[in-house]
């Protein structure tokens, strides 16, 4: 369950960078715009990133939604399955994977926050790289929390 | 000094599966996994759930290993 969950925030957080990042040159284009008055096209946008979110969003929503049907809507739907607290034990679980995550932030963010030194030498190639770099944040985060989740349950 | 627990001892006495004690106390199986191979301590309220389930006082549930020892 754990690694299956893992596999989707990590999914979900890539898909969302690249919509993020395909916004980014959609947000470039229309400056662009406003710049050149000779220019005709406003912007140009891809939103196949935005429409695989929704389509597994969906899925993964209308799946959580099935198991949980005994428990409070508010709960299956705002809650994430990582969060399931049954009893005291999987809430000390999910207390000491929420401290690791913490630390792991720590440790992580000097780290994440030096590649943004980069940013300077790539900006031609890939300018929406700080929207990949940012979103490393939850990943590393994620991934810290369900590594201690397993590990102690 | 770790405590220790004659959770499985008692269980099998009264032929209750993990399952069936972790539902007459209120938690999943797997927490009655693991404290039965202590790698869990439970709260006050859990130890007190399984003593009133097996009509026994806490301390002769729950105890320290070195009192284990002198028995």
């Amino acid at each position: 369950m754990v690694f299956r969950n893992l596999l989707i925030t990590v999914s979900f957080l890539i898909l969302f960078g690249w919509g993020m990042s395909s916004f980014y040159s959609a947000s470039m284009d229309i400056v662009a715009y406003f710049q050149d008055p000779e220019r005709t096209l406003m912007f140009e946008l891809n939103i196949l990133p935005i429409i695989i979110l929704g389509f597994l969003g969906g899925i993964v929503y209308f799946i959580n939604l099935n198991k949980k049907k005994n428990k409070p809507w508010a709960k299956s739907l705002l809650l994430p399955d990582e969060f399931e607290e049954s009893d005291e034990r999987e809430k000390q679980i999910t207390a000491q994977a929420c401290r690791a995550a913490y630390i792991s932030m720590w440790y992580s963010f000097p780290f994440i926050t030096a590649l943004l030194l980069f940013y300077p030498f790539i900006y031609e190639t890939v300018p929406y790289y700080p929207i990949f770099v940012f979103l490393l944040f939850p990943i590393t985060q994620s991934i810290t929390y369900l590594i201690s989740w397993k590990w102690n349950y | 000094m770790p405590l220790k627990n004659r959770v499985k001892e008692l269980r099998a006495k009264h032929n209750l599966t993990q399952s069936d004690l972790a539902q007459k106390t209120n938690v999943t199986r797997q927490t009655i996994a693991a404290l039965e191979k202590g790698s869990y301590i439970p709260s006050l309220l859990l130890a007190m759930n399984i003593a009133s389930t097996f009509h026994l006082p806490i301390e002769e549930i729950f105890f320290f290993e070195k009192e284990e020892e002198k028995k």
